[in-house]
């Protein structure tokens, strides 16, 4: 198992290369769309270059729900509802500490959430394999 | 909009869709609300993410060009499928163009690419690539003595509006613009423009494609564009629907003659209406996502009217871009509602991607076609799988059923992948 | 009989070449008589017939692109990659980079180009992915196992219309945008429907171009099998001879050149330095069936003819004719045929300049490189030297400008090309107050 910050770092070189960025600009609080100009399909891109990383399957959906953010019961106005933000902590648990009602949609996805994520995805492949 | 500039009216129409081999079956499917897709046979697509598609059904030149087929028999899909729309066309708008100066006759068409020889490809490829990278002096070798020359020619496209020149034998000006889904309507309104201009008398235009390949279907897949419904491939197009997941391929091929009215009068032609607008814009903004204000469509609509000299109440009728993605249909409502006003909301607007899937390049000008039946018959085109209404998309989309009304004007909207944006208005010829 | 309501001037060049990449060098190369012919550097040639082309080297789309925005690179090939940078140059040099008065709805883009060809690398996974233990080619593990490898942004890379694409959003352009998929007439087809474009008023500003490489193992490939191509690979710069005794066949190429129209009013206000006048154009087709470049000759002399008409211009007004003249016997002879019927007696004093012979044929871009490279002949008042010509095909009979470059007695010319399958488009221009 990889330690956060080695996670950190890989996911730091990936969005350099998908966003054109300077790795100085992937801090881990920096947001993927307000911070880093990504747009739909830079998400895309950064799945499938995460995929590569760290050799896993990332199924659509998972790391980034657009098919929630889509739908006008969730979102309001470029913000999550409440009912938004109770769909989304059940659908990313590795992020519910920064999803609230009220969070702009542009400010939802963060480079920690990623390293979040490929953390807990990297636990559930140590623990099936165990 | 100057008075005295030359007037531009239809005098043929003709299309091969999935609905129907020809106009008068596709308008009969369309006004009875039939879906076009199923499950896709033109390759074995069981693995695909994406499995259906609205193809043209038991497609043969030799139905539509019984004597001399055969010398087209290597061109593309593409180019296959406008020569069978322009053998229709021709007939149906008794133009013989050998009685007229050639020159003054041209062709502008929206038409797409052909398709790779995968197999061969794929094969040089691996074939090519050793340790991890690719050898090209392999490949090269490969390349030259595997592919097929004539294949590879007839690729490019630029060569179905050469082929419907040589059948028709239209000597004039002759172009091809491929910009994505707007590029048909692109072609229609640059043939227009051609004409009114005066560099021509008469333009064949439309636009023909199938991307109902593996490749074309991968592409989309890749980008997660296109529908992924394939336990209910009827149900899978479903513009403005809450349940719209994606747009669904379809292909095919639509041709219209446009003449300068007086030329059109003096040969006896049946007029089928005039193209009086005509607007362009570019999004400017993203790849693949419109812009969220809708400028472009907003733009090339306004536009469209300013060049016709109307007020957004003088619509009857508008054909919507409708492909049945999340955002596209969703902006094309507020642009709607932004040049509209409160008549948004009374202009009937329908998709009838909804039934024949997306037909890319040549969607365009088989919905401009569209336009012209409703014109004619006084029948608006269904919206269908309209089941549960999104929120976002809350104007009269003509939901599953067609419905009668007096379309005298009409408006075809058609915006590209890449942010090209083109509109035409059409309206019934009094005179 | 065309609209002949507003001008249409040239305040803008910018240029992507196998000469160099900005105006100036282009010049000093081209009226030196230089090729930009090489053997092909971007990749191993071997296994082609033709290991040369007129391929762009030392070129950087990152100087070309601000900062914020080089996120774009990624999804650009090579083509769009060329065009970005000779669109750029071209707003810098008419002075509109800056300019705060642009009207974005009233500038737009219209280019030639064609459907691009996927880096091989893209693919390679995939191309082994796809085949059973037996090397059979399975479409069930195409889509199971071959799509997957895939980049997703894959297809958006390599559609036509990309090079307008970006440069519009680049930009913010957004004014009427177009592509033209015509092969070597696609560039003087954009140019011709800009200008239509802007005497109709639907815009002031356009930019006007074409962008394609050839310079790639699937394109070459196809190039070498359609034939008629120079395998002269021990001579590159010797290789493409348009109408010479020994011209073999033409050279790849590849390019992207843009040109800033816009209407004499807009032009005039702003104070632009003006370089011509785009005064005609005209556009036909004689479909070839046998597609070699046995192209009727009516066709590209009647394109001639009415291109001249269209711009008010006599045979005597063209000060140099800016040749097709691709290197192939069959097309220069055509061409030449052409030259002589469209302008009788006239056709032996014209000038004839095949850029070509420096550039290769960058297919739908080749018009625009030409039509920069007419205008900076122009600009010098110098119709170039051909870069390879020496003894004449006596078949051509025509006045081909080789060693010196040659004073022009009327500043303006006359741009033919044609593709092989019979589609031709000509432009006319002149300088302004000749």
């Amino acid at each position: 198992m990889p330690t956060r910050e080695e996670i950190f770092q890989k996911v730091q070189e990936t969005l350099v290369d998908a966003l054109v960025v300077e790795p100085e600009e992937v801090t881990r609080e920096a947001t993927l769309t307000g911070d880093l100009g990504a747009e739909s399909i830079d998400f895309l891109d950064i799945v499938f270059r995460l995929e590569k990383a760290f050799n896993i399957k990332i199924p659509r959906g998972d790391l980034f729900p657009e098919e929630v953010l889509d739908d006008p019961k969730y979102v309001a106005d470029g913000k999550l509802t409440a009912e938004g933000a109770e769909e989304l902590k059940r659908r990313m648990p590795w992020a519910a500490d920064h999803i609230r009602e009220g969070l702009e949609i542009q400010d939802l996805f963060t480079v920690d959430m990623i390293v979040s994520f490929i953390e807990s995805k990297l636990n559930q492949m140590a623990a099936s394999q165990n | 909009m100057a008075e005295s500039r030359r007037r531009v009216v239809v005098t043929g129409m003709a299309m091969v869709t999935p609905l129907g081999g020809d106009l008068e079956r596709t308008w009969q499917a369309a006004k009875e609300g039939r879906s076009g897709v199923d499950y896709i046979t033109r390759f074995d697509a069981s693995t695909f993410p994406t499995r259906i598609a609205a193809e043209v059904k038991n497609f043969s030149l030799a139905n539509y060009i019984p004597d001399g087929h055969e010398r087209y028999g290597s061109a593309g899909l593409n180019a296959q499928l406008a020569l069978a729309a322009t053998a229709m066309l021709l007939e149906s708008a008794r133009l013989d163009i050998s009685r007229l100066d050639p020159y003054r006759v041209g062709v502008y068409l929206g038409a797409g690419e052909g398709h790779q020889d995968l197999v061969t490809f794929m094969r040089l490829l691996r074939r090519a690539y050793q340790d991890g990278r690719i050898e090209t002096p392999v490949f090269n070798a490969g390349a030259v003595a595997e592919l097929d020359p004539v294949n590879e020619l007839e690729q490019s496209p630029n060569m179905a509006a050469v082929h419907v020149a040589g059948f028709a034998g239209a000597r004039g000006p002759n172009s091809n613009c491929l910009t994505a889904c707007a590029a048909s309507n692109q072609a229609i309104g640059e043939a227009v423009q051609l004409v009114r201009s005066g560099v021509a008398d008469v333009m064949l235009s439309g636009g023909a494609h199938s991307m109902i390949h593996p490749l074309g279907v991968t592409g989309f897949n890749l980008l997660t564009a296109l529908s992924t419904r394939n336990d209910e491939p009827t149900k899978a197009s479903r513009p403005f629907d809450l349940g719209r997941d994606g747009f669904v391929l379809g292909e095919g091929a639509g041709m219209v003659v446009l003449e300068e009215l007086e030329h059109a009068l003096r040969r006896g032609a049946t007029i089928h209406g005039e193209v009086i607008g005509y607007g362009l814009s570019a999004d400017a903004f993203r790849l693949t996502d419109p812009h969220e204000d809708g400028r472009g469509a907003v733009q090339a609509m306004v536009h469209a009217l300013r060049d016709a000299g109307l007020r957004p109440e003088d619509i009857d009728y508008i054909n919507a871009h409708g492909t049945s993605t999340r955002e596209g249909d969703a902006v094309e409502t507020l642009a709607i509602k932004k040049v509209f006003g409160d008549y948004a909301y009374k202009v009937p607007v329908s998709s009838t991607k909804s039934m024949m899937g997306h037909l890319i390049a040549a969607a365009g000008v088989v919905e401009f076609i569209l336009c012209l039946l409703a014109i004619r018959d006084g029948i608006i085109p269904p919206t269908i799988n309209l089941e549960t209404p999104d929120p976002e998309c809350d104007l009269d989309y003509v939901p599953n059923e067609a419905r009668a009304a007096d379309v005298r004007i009409a408006l075809s909207n058609s915006f590209g992948f890449g942010g090209q944006n083109a509109c035409l208005i059409v309206r019934r010829f009094d005179g | 009989m065309s609209d002949q309501g507003r001008r249409v001037l040239i305040t803008g060049l910018g240029i992507v070449s196998p000469l160099g990449c900005d105006l100036q060098s282009v010049w000093e190369q081209l009226s030196a008589g230089r090729s930009g012919i090489r053997r092909i550097e971007a990749f191993d040639p071997e296994g082609l017939p033709s290991q040369i082309a007129g391929e762009v080297i030392g070129y950087s789309a990152r100087k070309y692109v601000d900062r914020q925005q080089r996120k774009a690179l990624k999804v650009m090939c090579r083509d769009t990659l060329l065009a970005i940078g000779a669109a750029r140059m071209a707003l810098e040099d008419a002075g509109l980079l800056e300019w705060a008065g642009l009207d974005r709805e009233r500038t737009g883009v219209v280019f030639g180009a064609t459907m691009m060809s996927s880096e091989l690398e893209e693919l390679a996974e995939a191309a082994v992915a796809c085949h059973d233990e037996q090397g059979q080619f399975s479409l069930k593990l195409w889509g199971e196992r071959s799509i997957p490898t895939m980049p997703p942004l894959w297809m958006l890379k390599y559609l036509p219309n990309m090079p307008a694409c970006h440069v519009s959003i680049l930009y913010d352009l957004q004014g009427p945008n177009n592509t033209i998929t015509m092969e070597e007439a696609a560039s003087n087809l954009a140019f011709a429907e800009a200008m239509r474009i802007i005497q109709r008023g639907d815009a002031d500003v356009m930019l006007a171009g074409g962008a394609e490489s050839n310079v790639h193992p699937l394109r070459m490939a196809r190039l070498c099998l359609l034939g008629d191509i120079s395998t002269r690979n021990d001579d590159p710069a010797g290789a493409c001879r348009p109408f010479d005794r020994d011209h073999c066949g033409l050279v790849a190429g590849e390019g992207a050149a843009v040109v800033v129209l816009e209407s004499e009013e807009h032009a005039r206000r702003r104070g632009a330095r003006v370089y011509a006048e785009l005064s005609g154009e005209a556009a036909t087709c004689v479909a070839n069936a046998d597609r070699s470049w046995q192209v009727a000759v009516e066709a590209i002399a009647e394109v001639i003819r009415r291109a001249l008409a269209s711009a008010g211009a006599d045979p005597e007004d063209i000060g140099f004719y800016n040749a097709h003249g691709n290197g192939s016997v069959v097309a220069d002879r055509v061409e030449a045929a052409a030259l002589r019927e469209a302008l009788g007696s006239k056709a032996g004093g014209v000038p004839v300049v095949p850029f070509k012979s420096h550039f290769g044929s960058a297919g739908t871009a080749c018009g625009a490189l030409e039509f920069v490279a007419g205008v900076l002949g122009l600009q010098h008042g110098q119709a170039p030297p051909s870069a390879a010509y020496r003894e004449p095909d006596p078949e051509c009979g025509l006045d081909v400008v080789h060693g010196e470059p040659r004073p022009l007695a009327v500043r303006s010319f006359l741009s033919v090309n044609f593709d092989r399958v019979g589609q031709c488009a000509a432009l006319f221009v002149r300088a302004v107050g000749d």
